[in-house]
Order: structure tokens, then C-alpha cells, then sequence
């Protein structure tokens, strides 16, 4: 299989029908810049094209899956003078809206299946793809997904507009979206979002991710994985079509957004602590 | 407007009060009218984030009263343009002009369910974005099937999204209530487990001011628009399909009989 660059937050490998992503940076809550959201789906695009991958595993390491968005990284969006944008519009399109709308692309048309080992929590954007895999396996009962749009000052991406409806019920997604609550263990195991919780204390990522690992070996065993990937298909199809018309429309508004400037300015107090997430 | 139905605003909440607990909430098609103005005057105030519905004693509200659909009633000798006009404007008004106000609103809905709903105040409450309950005596419940006539207000459409496919069906197609244990998790995002409405509706509205905290307005409106874009088409053109749909049901009287017979006390509710 022809390789891409290195990325030091991320490894992956392929292992059998398997190809595996995997978050190292537990130190910094595998929290992701722009470029290593665009990487993810650059590796989506790389096991899509490989014909021996049936199943795409994103996995973690220690506390987190993910805190999301790197505020370093948007302070130095800001702050970069290296490159002359020559509108707000245009920085944001170039800084935000063209990799949110590729990632997230590469998540909702991805022709294998993917699973998500969810190890502990995920924020923003993070939990934006979490919420777009086909399954979620969990840790523990410490997991929790948060939106915290309505806090950042921006509104739902990453498909959530539609992903998180689809899979908690609308009224649930109103309630944990406009209130920036959690979606925490329960409300996960409740809506059927968990399939299996391993139930391993943190921190043992290392242990989970190779516990889902083995027993999706043995799950596999027997199946005739071509029929994974065209089931896998078929089931897409019913919300490609609204996931992709989202994406454009998610895209286009939060642009908006981020040209007003309140992200950045709640993103910097975040930073420096004056903002909190809500837990 | 209406004697029934009252408002206020409170910084970022308008907040639209039901008052007859005494006759159980029930209201007439002019109430229904004066609500959907309420809402769209609420869309119009750009400080307002929310639109609350709130109500009074035990029931939400019993629904439409029976003596305002006795006054639809055309007499036996009257043409048929009469009949056909009366009917039209009557039924249209619940269906297009309230079901449209809701479907239109720009505004998070949020709706406090003091007890139980029927009818078109059930539909109203299913239009809601967010949905608490008082405690878990509450429930909705869609007659139309027992009383006559067919879906109304969005409820073909609200009911499938929100309880399901199978679960929607048994309810229109049977009259069945729908419960405070089905209504939990699918439209009841929380329960607060109190007696008291005037106690409840205060408590929410002391909640919700928490919640907002520091969050950013634009945000949430931003939200509710994209939320909302992926049902809406769906809403609106259930407007006409319910409209025309229950129509002919109303031209052919079952419904006045039927109504007629709930006011004697000849016919219940199944509950």
C-alpha cells in the first residue's frame, strides 16, 4: 500500500481487513489543528482506495479521544502574517470552511465501515466525525460527546445538524445543542450510539483498542466481508444524500461566523481560561 | 386578543401563557389564531431566543372545545358552496395558518408540559423543539381517528420523527395516548418530577436563564436554522396534504356527530 507523509499526532497501519488510525499526542488530549483534520481525511481517502480494507478503526490514546480543535492553532491562523488573505472571507474560507467541508466529505462518502473506539471524551469537531462513524464501541462510563457550538460563538458542523438528530432523536439534539450540555454515558448507551462498552478503567487505551481488535477478528471470522462493504453501502445511501447537502449548507453559515470574529475571541479565552467548557 | 392566552417577555424568552385551568386549557380556534400570532410577533423581535409555552393548573390543555366545532356546524339545507366555504376557512386556519406559524418560527420552541394534551394542543406541543414535563402524569393523545377526521397540524409528520415509524402509526391509526415513558428521551428531554404548575413553569425558566449563560445568541438562532431546514420542507407541504386530507371528513359530518356525542358524554376519550 503506497503511504502518506508522516504526521506526529497520527499513526496508522494496516492489518488485515483492518486499517488502523490512531491518535498519539494523549499529552496535548489528541486536540487537532486544521492540517491534522485534513491528514484524517487524506488516510480516509487512503483506505478507501485499498482494496484489502473492509473496516477503518479510529482509535485513541490515554484520557481523551480528542478534545478537538487546537486553540494554538487558530491563534496562529490568526496571527499569521506569512500569508495575505485579501478578506476576512477569504482567510476563513481558506483557514476553516475548505477543511471542514473536506473532512467531513471523506467521512460521510467512505465506503468502509467505520468504527470508533471511543477511549474517553470527544469535543467539538472531534465528536462531529465520532458522531459520523457507523460504529461506536466505548471504554468505560467516562465517555461523553460535546457540541460546544453555542459557547465558541459558531454554529453545528461536521454533519452534526444531521448526525446528532439521526442518532439521539431531534429533541434531544435541540436540548444538548442549544444548552451546550454533554451528551454523556447514558444518554449515549440509551440511543443505541454504543454498541458494547468494553467497561476497562482509564487509563488503559492500550488495552481497549487492543481488546476491539481482537474480538473484531473473531466477529469477522466466517462473514464474507464484500457483503460488510455492500451492506455498508446500502445503508449509507439512506442519509448520503441529506449529509451532503448539509456539509454545504454548515460550511457556508459558520463561515459567517468566524468572519463576524466571536469564535476567535471565545477561542483565546478558552485559552486562557477566562472561558470554560461546561461539564 | 384572547382571554385565554396571554404573553411576556423576559429578556431573551417570550413567553406565551394559557390560563383557563378551570376549563382544563381547552381553547377555541380563535385561541389557537391568537398562539400563532403570538409566535410570529416573537419571530420578529430580534432580543428574543426563545418562544416558551407555558400553561396553567392540571392539563396543558384539553384542546379544542367541542362548542367551537359545534359552531362549524352548516345547517342540512345549506349549498353545498356554504358548506364546502364554512369548512375551509374554519379548518383551514388550524392547519395552515397555526401548523405555519410553528414551521416558520425562527425562534427555539420550547414547551412546558404541565400535564396532559390532546388534539390540536398535542400537535402544538409536538411542533416544539424541546419538550419538559412537569411529572410523569402527563401524556399526549390524537383522537382524530375516534373523532373523525385525519391528522392535523403536523402531526403526520412530527409524530414519525419523533416517536418512530410503528409507533406513530399505532398511535394516529389507533387514538392510543402516548405516554410519559414513550414520551421520555424521544420529545421529554427532562422531567422534573413536581406538582405544583405555577412552581414548575417558574423552575424552567430559572433553568433555562442558567443555561444560556455566556452562550452566543446568533449561535443558537444559527443552530435553529440549520436544525430546522431539515424538516421544514417536509412540515409545509404536510400543511396542504393535511388540510385537503381532513377536509372531506368534515363535509361528510362524522366529526360534529362525533363531537357531539364527547360533549353529552355519550363518547370518551380512550385513555
Amino acid at each position: 500500500m503506497p503511504g502518506i507523509r508522516k504526521n506526529e499526532k497520527i499513526r496508522y497501519r494496516a492489518a488485515g481487513p483492518f486499517f488502523i488510525i490512531q491518535l498519539v499526542k494523549p499529552e496535548n488530549l489528541n486536540a487537532l489543528e486544521g492540517e491534522d483534520y485534513i491528514y484524517l481525511g487524506e488516510l480516509l481517502e487512503l483506505a478507501d482506495k485499498d482494496p484489502n480494507v473492509y473496516f477503518t478503526v479510529l482509535q485513541s490514546s490515554g484520557r481523551f479521544f480528542s478534545s478537538g480543535a487546537d486553540f494554538k492553532g487558530i491563534a496562529k491562523a490568526q496571527g499569521d502574517s506569512s500569508v495575505e488573505y485579501a478578506s476576512e472571507t477569504s482567510k476563513w474560507l481558506s483557514n476553516f470552511v475548505a477543511r471542514n467541508v473536506y473532512v467531513t466529505d471523506a467521512f460521510i462518502k467512505h465506503s468502509k465501515v467505520l468504527i470508533c473506539c471511543l477511549n474517553g471524551p470527544a469535543i467539538g469537531m472531534s465528536a462531529a466525525l465520532v458522531a459520523l462513524c457507523d460504529i461506536v464501541y466505548s471504554m468505560n462510563d467516562k465517555v461523553y460527546l460535546l457540541y460546544p457550538f453555542a459557547n465558541l460563538g459558531l454554529v453545528t458542523e461536521g454533519g452534526t445538524t444531521v448526525s446528532l438528530p439521526l442518532k439521539f432523536g431531534i429533541n434531544t439534539a435541540y436540548e444538548h445543542l442549544m444548552f451546550n450540555k454533554p451528551f454523556k454515558y447514558d444518554t449515549l448507551c440509551e440511543s443505541g450510539f454504543i454498541s458494547k462498552n468494553f467497561n476497562m478503567p482509564s487509563p488503559s487505551s492500550e488495552t481497549f483498542n487492543t481488546a476491539v481488535l481482537d474480538e473484531l477478528r473473531s466477529k469477522v471470522e466466517g462473514l464474507y466481508l464484500p457483503s460488510c462493504l455492500g451492506m455498508k453501502k446500502l445503508l449509507q445511501s439512506n442519509h448520503i444524500d441529506s449529509l451532503n447537502k448539509i456539509n454545504s449548507m454548515e460550511v457556508n453559515e459558520s463561515l459567517k461566523y468566524w468572519v463576524d470574529g466571536e469564535p476567535l475571541r471565545r477561542f483565546s479565552q478558552l485559552g486562557s481560561k477566562q472561558r470554560k467548557h461546561r461539564l | 386578543m384572547s382571554e385565554r392566552v396571554s404573553h411576556h417577555i423576559h429578556g431573551q424568552f417570550f413567553i406565551i401563557k394559557i390560563n383557563d385551568p378551570k376549563h382544563l386549557n381547552s381553547l377555541t380556534f380563535a385561541d389557537f389564531v391568537s398562539i400563532a400570532l403570538l409566535l410570529n410577533k416573537a419571530n420578529n423581535i430580534d432580543s428574543v431566543l426563545f418562544t416558551v409555552l407555558q400553561s396553567s393548573g392540571k392539563y396543558f390543555s384539553s384542546g379544542g372545545k367541542f362548542t367551537a366545532v359545534n359552531e362549524l356546524r352548516v345547517e342540512e339545507n345549506a349549498s353545498e358552496v356554504d358548506k364546502v366555504s364554512k369548512l375551509v376557512s374554519a379548518i383551514c386556519s388550524p392547519n395552515i395558518f397555526v401548523a405555519n406559524a410553528f414551521e416558520t418560527h425562527k425562534k427555539v420552541l420550547i414547551c412546558c408540559l404541565n400535564g396532559p394534551a390532546v388534539g390540536l394542543s398535542a400537535s402544538l406541543v409536538a411542533l416544539c423543539d424541546v419538550v419538559y414535563s412537569k411529572n410523569d402524569s402527563v401524556f399526549l393523545l390524537f383522537p382524530f381517528s375516534s373523532l373523525g377526521f385525519v391528522a392535523e397540524v403536523g402531526t403526520s409528520v412530527t409524530l414519525t420523527q419523533k416517536l418512530g415509524v410503528n409507533s406513530a402509526n399505532e398511535h394516529l391509526i389507533f387514538s392510543s395516548p402516548v405516554l410519559f415513558k414513550e414520551l421520555l428521551g424521544t420529545m421529554i428531554t427532562k422531567n422534573y418530577q413536581l406538582t405544583d404548575t405555577d412552581a414548575f413553569n417558574k423552575k424552567v425558566l430559572e433553568d433555562l436563564k442558567q443555561d444560556v449563560k455566556g452562550l452566543y445568541p446568533k449561535s443558537i438562532l444559527g443552530m435553529k436554522y440549520l436544525l430546522h431546514s431539515q424538516m421544514k420542507e417536509k412540515l409545509i407541504k404536510s400543511q396542504a396534504m393535511e388540510a385537503n386530507g381532513t377536509l372531506p371528513f368534515w363535509a361528510s359530518g362524522e366529526p360534529f356527530k362525533r363531537f357531539q356525542q364527547l360533549q353529552k358524554g355519550d363518547r370518551r376519550h380512550k385513555l
